[in-house]
Parts: C-alpha cells; structure tokens; sequence
C-alpha cells in the first residue's frame, strides 16, 4: 500500500512526477527513488525523505546526514513516526543495502541506539509540556472556580424561579427562564470544552489548519478571568485573522505561559496591561505578547531564554515555561524570542502560515 | 416592602439578568449595573433600598464601590462572590458588609439575605 500522505503533499510543494513545480529542476529527488517504494507506505521516498540527498528547497547541495537535524524537527517526519508507530522504517537500510554486511550492521546498531536516545528525549520533552501545563492550571485554579461558580449560581436561581413559575401556571414566565436557562447550560458547555482541550496532550493530534482568531478566542476564555481577578486589561488585537498549521492546544499553552508570566508581572503595578497581537508578516503568523511591566535588564533577557533560568521563588517558577514555548515554537518549524530591545517585556512567536512556503517546511 | 428599589451590580450578564427577574418576580423594583462604575452612576442619580454587587469587577470592582457608599449613600449591602475565600470573606465583615453570599446560591439564600438586609435597615 503506497496511498499516504507523501512528502511533497504535505508539504504541497508541487515538486513531485509532473507536479507544478517539476518544470523548474525536475522532480526532487526523494519522489524518485524506487528503493524507498513502500517505505512507511509511501511512494518512492515520499514517506522516507529524510535518508535523501540533496531534496529541493534549500536542500539542493546537502547530503543527508547534513539536513537530518532538521528533519527531525519535521512535522511530516513527526506525523509519519506517529502514523506508522512499531512498523515505522527510518528507511536507510535499504539505500545501504549495498554496504559491507559488517559495516551495516555496525551503522544499524548505531542508528537503533541513537533513536532510543531520540524517543527518550522526545518523551521528556512531551513530560515537561504536560508538567508546565498542570503548573499553569494550577495558577488557573482560582479563576476557574469563578467561572463555573457564576453560571451554576444563575442555574440554581432559574431552577428556583421555574418552580415558582410552574407553581403560578405562568407559561409566558416559565419559557423566559427555560431561555434564559439554555444560555447558561451552552455557557457552560463552552467553559468545559475549553478546560478539556486544555487539559488533553496535543501531541497525538496532527497538525491542522487553524485561524489565529479562534486561537485567542479559546486563550481569551482560559485566562481572561484570572486576568479579570488581578484587576489587569488583556487586550487581543488581530491585525489579520491568518490561518496556521498547528496543534492549536500547544500554541495556547504557549500563549497562556506568556500571559500568566506577564500577570505576575504587572499586578499591583499603575494601569496594568497585556496586549496579545497578531499579525501577519514575510510568509508567517507572528504573535506577540508584550506588557507594561518594569524594564527588564537586558542580561536577565539573555538568560531569560535558559533552562531553569527564574526570578520567581521556587514554590512558584520551574524555570521551564520559556523552554517549553520555545519547544513548543520549534516543533511547529517556527521561532520563539523575546525583543531586546523593546523598553517594555515582549515576546514574539513566529509560525508557518499553513500552505506558506516559509522555506522552514521545507526540509525534507 | 415588596416596592422596595434593588440595585444588582454584577459583570456576568447571565447572572444579572436572572437575579433582576428573580427579583422582579418577587415584588421588587430592580435596576441592573455591569460593574462598580456604572452602579456608582445609578446611586448617585437615584434612591436605592438595597445594593446586591459581586466582587470581582473590572474598573470598579464590589470592595471600592461598598466603600465608596459607605462614604457617601450608606445603602445596605449583599456582596456576592463566586471565588469567596477566608481573606475576602473576613475583610468583607470588617469593613460593615451585613451578608455576604458564595456563588452558587440558590433563591432562598439570596431572598432570606435579601430580607434580613431590608429589615436591619428598618429597624
């Protein structure tokens, strides 16, 4: 079965066999070859691009064992791992058929070695989103009490009202409250699948095309209250509703670490303020999160971007939420850093437009 | 009694709307507030027997505007909370607030407040 999802449709390059950009050089080389048919079900080296040399798009003069730190980094590479779980093939084997048999098995246990070191670093890294998370709905905690508390009060009051009603025979009365009832039942819905989309790993999800406004919308729901609470104004401007590739619980988490950092930040402060933009620019989404907070030394922000780096006490910071954002930025081929410039704390967060040729997806 | 004028101060529209009508249904004459700032307007252009206000409001949230009609109105006070804490709960006391109700309430809670407040203020 050679039917899923291949590199060039992917990444929808058009550089595949007679593809829209196959005019420009001729098909890459990872959609013609023939060994790799097959491999993790894929047309040629669709599903196996990474043992390929010189793949177009920046790729051209790279050999690649040259190109693999990017690829790993790759969503399609993540997505066919994912896919193709215990069965997946990293496919080098086969190009390497034609090796000394001991020269092979030697590179073999090496490549199995290096992959178990891989899967390893993978999982703590998923461990530590997944523990930064649970950090920040515990900061959450609070606020969430508020926002479940407020429609289950006008809940208890219109099942107290409705029983008046029905006691008087008062129809007109009695679908007032039903109404009024139904949009706080659907309030409260809403409340519960943003926390639950919250909670869950993104991990397992594929990417998917998102719109940036719905991203600050479901930001907006998990920390506008405990914004609210600390008596500071979250202000979200879209310049432009863009669409990303992403795994939309990460790019919130992301969002919502931001936010919390910046809430410490400014509380207690003249006018607190937190402004989220977005925006669109060069071929990306860009985000970014930017307080009114005192200045910022510029050799704290240098070591701001450090693992275990904190200015909070330790009940309090783990020193991970920056790392973790910036894994988070990474795994989705785009960039996270703060400006060292800006008088104010600004963190800017670059993602591919989906379907944007970024030259950053393209690693193959 | 039951012409009595009651203020519901609170930023969560649901909330507002349903203690008014509760309110309405029960005989009272009810005016509603979005927060601290615009309840404060209402007080000073109108009479009031009983304020009902939540805390956490933005631009003026239930603690200023209790202080702000302690100073100047002096009406009786409900504050109602859906984040009620030991801290909130005892400063609330303190600073001469006579009821103060968590969310979730049901409609005896708010209506046996609403009368034990009415009546301290007449007696």
């Amino acid at each position: 079965m050679t039917d899923m999802q291949c590199c060039w449709q992917f990444q929808k390059c058009g550089c595949e066999e007679g593809g829209s950009n196959s005019h420009v050089k001729g098909p890459c080389p990872a959609a013609m070859e023939k060994r790799l048919n097959g491999t993790n079900r894929g047309k040629n080296a669709g599903r196996s691009c990474w043992v390929m040399d010189k793949t177009f798009h920046g790729n051209e003069d790279k050999a690649y064992y040259q190109k693999l730190g990017g690829c790993f980094k790759c969503p399609h590479m993540s997505s066919v791992r994912t896919g193709e779980g215990d069965r997946f093939n990293f496919g080098l084997d086969v190009l390497l058929a034609d090796l000394d048999p001991k020269m092979l098995s030697v590179a073999m246990v090496m490549y199995h070695e290096l992959m178990m070191v891989y899967n390893d670093l993978t999982q703590t890294k998923q461990q530590l989103i997944q523990a930064e998370k649970t950090n920040a709905l515990g900061k959450m905690a609070g606020s969430m009490a508020h926002e479940f508390n407020t429609p289950l009060g006008s809940l208890l009051l219109n099942i107290g009202m409705l029983n008046q009603a029905m006691e008087a025979g008062n129809a007109g009365m009695m679908k007032k409250i039903t109404t009024s009832m139904e949009g706080i039942a659907k309030h409260l819905r809403g409340i519960v699948t943003n926390f639950r989309s919250f909670t869950r790993s993104g991990i397992h999800e594929p990417m998917r095309p998102e719109k940036l406004g719905g991203i600050f919308d479901n930001t907006r729901a998990l920390v506008g209250q405990l914004a609210s609470d600390s008596g500071i104004t979250l202000e979200f401007k879209l310049q432009e509703d863009v669409e990303i590739r992403c795994r939309s619980v990460e790019i919130v988490q992301v969002l919502i670490n931001l936010i919390q950092n910046a809430i410490e930040a400014v509380k207690g402060g003249g006018n607190p303020r937190i402004e989220i933009k977005g925006s669109k620019a060069a071929g990306h989404a860009m985000i970014e999160v930017c307080d009114n907070g005192r200045e910022i030394p510029r050799g704290i922000k240098e070591q701001m971007m450090q693992p275990f780096f904190t200015t909070k006490d330790k009940e309090r910071g783990t020193g991970l939420g920056l790392t973790v954002c910036k894994n988070i930025a990474e795994n989705h081929q785009g960039s996270f850093m703060i400006d060292m410039e800006s008088s104010h704390t600004r963190f800017i967060l670059k993602l591919p437009l989906d379907g944007g040729n970024t030259g950053d997806r393209s690693q193959k | 009694m039951t012409q009595a004028r009651i203020l519901v101060v609170d930023d969560d529209l649901n909330m507002r709307e349903t203690l008014a009508m509760m309110l309405e249904m029960a005989g009272f004459n009810a005016a509603k507030a979005e927060d601290g700032l615009a309840a404060r307007e209402l007080m000073q252009s109108g009479d009031f027997d009983l304020v009902i206000s939540d805390i956490k409001m933005p631009r003026m949230n239930g603690i200023e505007l209790f202080t702000w009609n302690k100073q100047n109105k002096n009406i009786p006070t409900i504050l109602i909370t859906g984040f009620a804490d030991i801290i909130e709960t005892k400063e609330a006391f303190e600073m001469g607030v006579l009821e103060f109700l968590a969310k979730p309430f049901d409609n005896e809670e708010i209506m046996s407040a609403v009368m034990k407040t009415l009546e301290t203020k007449k007696a």
